[in-house]
Formats: structure tokens, sequence, C-alpha cells
């Protein structure tokens, strides 16, 4: 079977037409596609609003260690949860269709990869940061102090529960495949990694 | 002139609607996949159509926006599929297409089993695209293209040749 045997019944041509009013449809409500822009943007503007309510609550008790350190534990969370969404903000608006294949398959690889790393950092920071966004909400929204209304032990409790469930969630995540399992246990990372390796190879 | 644009629009996307076809039949199986994809093509196509540049053939800028919308839509369908908006009429209309040939069909599965980037250069190539073309769209050496068309041929022979 040789390749060159089907050009010409490939280039034979296929009854095939443009259903002009759907497409002058679709022309006309263009902008239905943008969501994924939108979602990375809102959720930068929400980590912003994050970033000064902690960053504020670091300042307010700057003498106070059992507010300091769950302050500062959310601060620095979000501020790492948020480098990922900015570069792939960057990348995103980086995309031109138009530019060679190759580029954009490179781009496009990339911000998956931001994308996984972004979704990792989320899902392994959430069960440990309850117990900090308990104490760091009920005071700096409520003025309300968790270490003398709850039991001490019952925050330590939320703690080691917290580490407990990312260890079985990290367990789990190399047995049962989907999309966030697959997120935790790296595996979609690898995959991506391996597509850009794909990406540099073709281009030699 | 909104409305000419769109006239100009139109009418090259009918002059090449069989780029669209070929790139939204060679990377999608089921007919729903399909439409869909080629509603994401046109929509990229006509939101990058102010900046199309005249000194480059359109073909190639069809090419390349097709590919690289097929590409991403391929990688993300589950997601992309979702962020569409709900249009039932399809795009591309096909008169009563012809059961295709063992032959057909075996070239069709092989191709759906190559990687995305040398899923493009058989369309190109079977297009009837020259080395320089397929290198212009792809952004890689008319050299490079060269050698990775003949690798491609060997495979072929190696995987379908005594089918």
């Amino acid at each position: 079977m040789e390749l060159d045997d089907f050009k010409q019944r490939w280039m034979e041509p296929d009854a095939i037409r443009i259903n002009t009013r759907a497409v002058r449809a679709i022309v006309r409500a263009e902008d239905s596609l943008r969501r994924h822009w939108r979602n990375v943007t809102l959720e930068l503007i929400l980590d912003g609003i994050l970033l000064l309510f902690t960053g504020s609550f670091v300042a307010d008790h700057i003498r106070e260690p059992r507010f300091l350190l769950p302050g500062l534990v959310l601060h620095l969370a979000v501020i790492l949860l948020s480098a990922p969404l900015l570069r792939q903000l960057v990348l995103l608006r980086g995309v031109d269709y138009a530019e060679p294949v190759v580029a954009i398959r490179r781009q496009v690889e990339r911000l998956r990869i931001e994308e996984i790393r972004a979704l990792r950092w989320t899902l392994s920071a959430a069960p440990l940061l309850w117990t900090p966004l308990l104490i760091v909400t009920m005071k700096g929204l409520l003025g309300l102090d968790a270490w003398a209304l709850l039991n001490t032990r019952w925050i330590f409790a939320n703690l080691a529960f917290g580490i407990v469930f990312l260890a079985a969630m990290l367990w789990a995540s190399r047995r049962i495949e989907g999309r966030w399992m697959d997120a935790l246990a790296g595996r979609s990372l690898r995959v991506a990694k391996r597509h850009l390796e794909e990406v540099a190879q073709f281009a030699e | 002139m909104k409305a000419a644009t769109e006239e100009d629009f139109l009418a090259r996307l009918d002059e090449h609607r069989r780029i669209l076809w070929k790139v939204a039949g060679t990377y999608c199986r089921g007919d729903e996949d399909r439409r869909d994809l080629v509603q994401e093509i046109v929509v990229q196509l006509w939101r990058a159509f102010p900046r199309y540049d005249e000194q480059y053939r359109f073909s190639t800028w069809m090419y390349r926006i097709a590919m690289n919308v097929a590409i991403s839509f391929h990688r993300s369908e589950s997601r992309r599929t979702r962020d569409l908006m709900p249009f039932d009429e399809p795009l591309l209309e096909i008169a009563a297409p012809e059961p295709p040939s063992d032959e057909s069909r075996l070239l069709h599965e092989w191709i759906a089993g190559l990687d995305a980037l040398n899923k493009a250069l058989v369309i190109l190539y079977l297009d009837g695209n020259s080395q320089e073309e397929i290198a212009e769209v792809l952004g890689i050496s008319a050299t490079n293209v060269s050698t990775k068309i003949n690798r491609l041929k060997q495979r072929l022979r190696r995987e379908l040749g005594t089918k």
C-alpha cells in the first residue's frame, strides 16, 4: 500500500457545500468561545482580592503567632496558586492561530502543562488549607478567635485530618483514573511533557 | 463595509471548504465532534480574518488556523464542546457520501493513529501542496518536510503493506 496511490482518491471533489445561512449566524454571534480566557481572568481577580485580604491580615497580626502563622500560610498559598494562572494568561494572550502549526502546538502544550500544574497545586493544597482558612476567616471577617472558641485539639485534629486526607487522595490517584486523579498523580503532566517533547522532535 | 467583509469571508470560505472538510474529518471521528470542530474553526477564521495579510495565500492561512484549532480542540475536546454555543445546523453539508472502499478505510484508520502533527503533514501532502507550502504552514524546513514524508511513506508500507 503506497501513500501516493491515495492522492488521487483523496483529491477527488467531495459533494460538500457551505451552509451560508448557518455560517452567517455563527459569525454574528462569535463571542461564545472566550470562556477559558474569562475563567482564568476571574480566578486571578479573586486571587488578587484574597492576596490583599491575607496580606492585610498578616500585617494586622504580626505580633500574634497564632494568627500570623495561618495568615502567612494562606498568603503564600494564594501567591503559589496565582503564579501558574498568571503564566496561563500570558500564554493564552500569545496564541495566534494564524501562526505556523508547530509553534502553536508548542504553545498549546505549554499552556496545558501550566493548567495541569495549577490544578495539581490546588488539589494538593486544598485539604491542608481548610484549617488556616477557618482561623483567618473567623478572625478577619467576623472578629472571632477560633483558638478560643474551638478546642485547640479540634483545630490540630482538622489539620491532621487534612494531611491524612491528602495522603489518601495521593494513594487513590495512583489507582483511579480521571481528570483530577491524573493531575494529582502526575500522569497528565507526564503526558503533556511527552507531547511537548514530540513537538520538539518533529521540529528537528 | 462590515457586510462587504462578511461577503468576502463567505466567498473565500466557500472556495476553500474542502480544507474544513478534510481537517475536521481527519481530526474527529464522530459526526457531532466534526460538526463542533467545523464551527470552532469557522469562528476562529472569522475572528482572525481582519488580520489576514493578502500577500500570503488564503489557503496557507486557512490551513494554519484550521489545523491549529483542530489540534487544540483534539487535546481538550470534552471541555471545549461544552463551551460551544448550542447550534444545531451543520455548517458543512454533504450530499449522500459514497461508502469508502476497504483501502480508503484502512488509510483513514492509519491516519487516525498518527500524532497530531503527522496528521497535519499527511493532510497537506495528500491535498497536493508542495514541500515549500507544507513547510510554510507547519513552520519547519522544506528538507524536514521531505524527510518526514519519506518516513511516513515507509511507515505506511511497513504497517499496511501486506493488507
